[in-house]
């Protein structure tokens, strides 16, 4: 090889050594930061997967006069280990699950910068797969009108990825329920509607202490009428119920987002 | 260094460089857990899709029945409307001056298989139609019939827009390229141009006319044209859907006349004719290139029930019919 050729050659050899060194760096880092979501869905129990019926409809207990009677409510043993969960970050306050999809996780909330777990793991590390979070002042115990939960649509179905499942109305009917378990209470949502929505930010632009704005929000979302989206009009649901909104992105349209609603259709204390 | 050795070690080299770049690169990911830097230029760009893994199983993609369907981007669509505009309508004390809309036919022009299909949709389908005032104001939305959303236009241009997306709506959001709306009186000019039309009934029609049996053959001029399509037996309940069948039919003669004569007449002396009468987003070009296309004579409907309403007919759709018939059309199956 002549000495121009030879030195092409060897920019060429450097070029591609970089490239396969930055792409490994990026896609590992990334696998790493995600390895702590597999760490913790494993020592979490899940309770749903183990009672696969539907959940009780909450009771009236009887008057417990002098006759013990079996009271028809169980008392909420929280299935979370949230005590663990606070020694990885504090700010962790509930913990959201979809049974039978990849959807097990924390649920954060930063109490002062609400995009600091768009763009950080529960670790506290920065970059993608972010966390699971709410805004910063969103009831904690998910007490609001309209709670909106983000995540990431993750390419390898991780954090919000698997949401996508929801544009098969088949899949929608067999995976209705959503389950939020704080240590006080565990809360079941039914999905009402899985659809593509815009980009406004839900929380500006409805004030959930409005009756009128949630009417709105409401009929902003049954309105919708496209072949990915679906609304399963047979869900009763109206503005003073508490709905929960799941949120992510859709690769190759920023200018939408998929979400998931759901209705509140029983406590659990 | 190299001389002239075999091309193979030189891809040897490339790559082992490739993997020990790579060897480097898994290290230090390893060794620097706690130190990735990403761009932060604030909210709105972090939300943006510069992190979204590109999926392209998303795009243009739509999951029905189990299954995987693309959109089919052969296919535009033209919403044809026939305007009846000697009727003022009246509706909730608001009357529109601009008539409304009696038929409604949305074509789907496959532009590679220069084919036409037809997709007719009911005047009575009941939708919430929204009512505007003449400042253009949305006043309120109820239930009514397809037909009454025209009306509320304040112009021609305005009424086929709000039929267009009232429409397109009622299709799960499939857009609508352009829409051509003519009047009854245009519909009578152009017949009048070509001489009027020929007609074999294909079905008994006497009902209409005595001489409209099945099997025979009528030229048609303009009045009777209109007889035809107008025809109505408020009396009977459903009388509406075999309007239906009537205008369709008739517009796939109209149509297959239009492109015979083409030569004798010619599209612009048509349109010139129909200026006066028609509303369209459509230049002369395009409607050439419709003209050239091939007419499936199988047309769909919009798939619904027919219930008798107060005083009209209504027609109330389908939703899974409607679905599974979207797909059918305007869709394709995507092989996995």
């Amino acid at each position: 090889m002549k000495g121009k050729k030879g030195l092409l050659f060897f920019i060429c050899l450097l070029i591609a050594a970089g490239a396969a060194g930055y792409v490994t760096y990026y896609a590992n880092s990334e696998r790493n930061r995600g390895q702590i979501y597999n760490d913790m869905q494993s020592a979490v129990s899940h309770p749903e997967s183990e009672q696969p019926s539907k959940p009780e409809p909450e009771v009236e207990s009887e008057a417990s006069a002098s006759i013990s009677l079996e009271p028809e409510v169980e008392p909420y043993v929280c299935p979370v280990d949230f005590d663990s969960l606070h020694k990885v970050n504090e700010d962790i306050y509930a913990w959201i699950e979809i049974p039978d999809t990849e959807v097990a996780y924390p649920v954060l909330q930063h109490d002062e910068d609400t995009y600091y777990y768009l763009n950080h793991t529960v670790e506290g590390v920065e970059g993608l797969p972010g966390s699971i979070y709410t805004d910063t002042g969103v009831a904690k115990d998910w007490s609001n009108y309209i709670t909106v939960v983000y995540g990431h649509n993750m390419k390898n179905r991780t954090m919000f990825g698997s949401l996508k499942d929801y544009r098969d109305e088949d899949f929608l009917k067999a995976h209705p329920y959503i389950y939020v378990y704080t240590p006080e209470a565990k809360y079941t949502y039914q999905i009402f509607a899985s659809v593509v929505y815009d980009d406004r930010l839900i929380t500006a632009e409805y004030d959930q202490s409005s009756a009128q704005d949630r009417k709105n929000y409401l009929d902003s979302i049954l309105n919708i009428r496209d072949m990915s989206s679906h609304i399963l009009s047979d869900v009763p649901v109206t503005p003073d119920d508490n709905i929960l909104t799941l949120s992510t992105c859709i690769a190759g349209a920023p200018e939408n987002r998929y979400l998931v609603e759901a209705v509140l259709t029983d406590v659990q204390r | 260094m190299f001389k002239d050795k075999n091309p193979l070690i030189y891809l040897i080299a490339i790559v082992a460089v490739i993997v020990m770049g790579g060897g480097v690169g898994f290290f230090l990911s390893q060794i620097n857990q706690g130190n990735t830097v990403v761009r932060n230029e604030g909210a709105s760009s972090v939300v943006q899709n510069d992190y979204e893994p590109d999926d392209s199983e998303w795009e243009d993609t739509i999951m029905y029945d189990g299954k995987r369907y693309k959109k089919n981007e052969n296919i535009s669509t033209v919403l044809v409307m026939g305007v009846d505009t000697t009727v003022s309508a009246v509706s909730s004390g608001l009357i529109g001056n601009n008539g409304r809309t009696d038929f409604m036919i949305l074509l789907l022009v496959d532009k590679k298989a220069k084919t036409i299909q037809m997709l007719e949709l009911s005047r009575d389908t009941m939708v919430e139609v929204d009512a505007y005032n003449n400042d253009g104001k949305l006043i309120y939305s109820g239930l009514d019939h397809l037909t009454m959303q025209y009306s509320y236009g304040n112009s021609p241009a305005s009424g086929c827009r709000l039929t267009r997306d009232k429409i397109s709506h009622l299709l799960y959001d499939t857009p609508i390229d352009h829409y051509l709306s003519l009047t009854i009186e245009g519909m009578k000019a152009v017949v009048d141009l070509m001489g009027g039309i020929s007609l074999t009934m294909p079905e008994d029609y006497s009902y209409i006319e005595p001489a409209y049996t099945k099997g025979a053959t009528v030229l048609l001029d303009s009045q009777a044209v209109e007889r035809f399509v107008r025809y109505r037996d408020t009396k009977n309940f459903g009388s509406s859907e075999v309007r239906m069948e009537r205008h369709n039919w008739f517009l796939i003669e109209l149509f297959r006349q239009m492109k015979n004569d083409q030569n004798k007449i010619g599209v612009d002396k048509i349109l010139s004719t129909a200026d006066p009468y028609l509303e369209t987003d459509l230049d002369a070009e395009a409607i050439q290139k419709i003209m050239g296309s091939n007419l499936d004579e199988n047309s769909k409907k919009v798939p619904g029930e027919s219930k008798a309403g107060e005083f009209y007919d209504e027609y109330y759709v389908d939703e899974t019919a409607l679905q599974e018939l979207l797909v059918d059309l305007f869709y394709l199956p995507v092989d996995e």
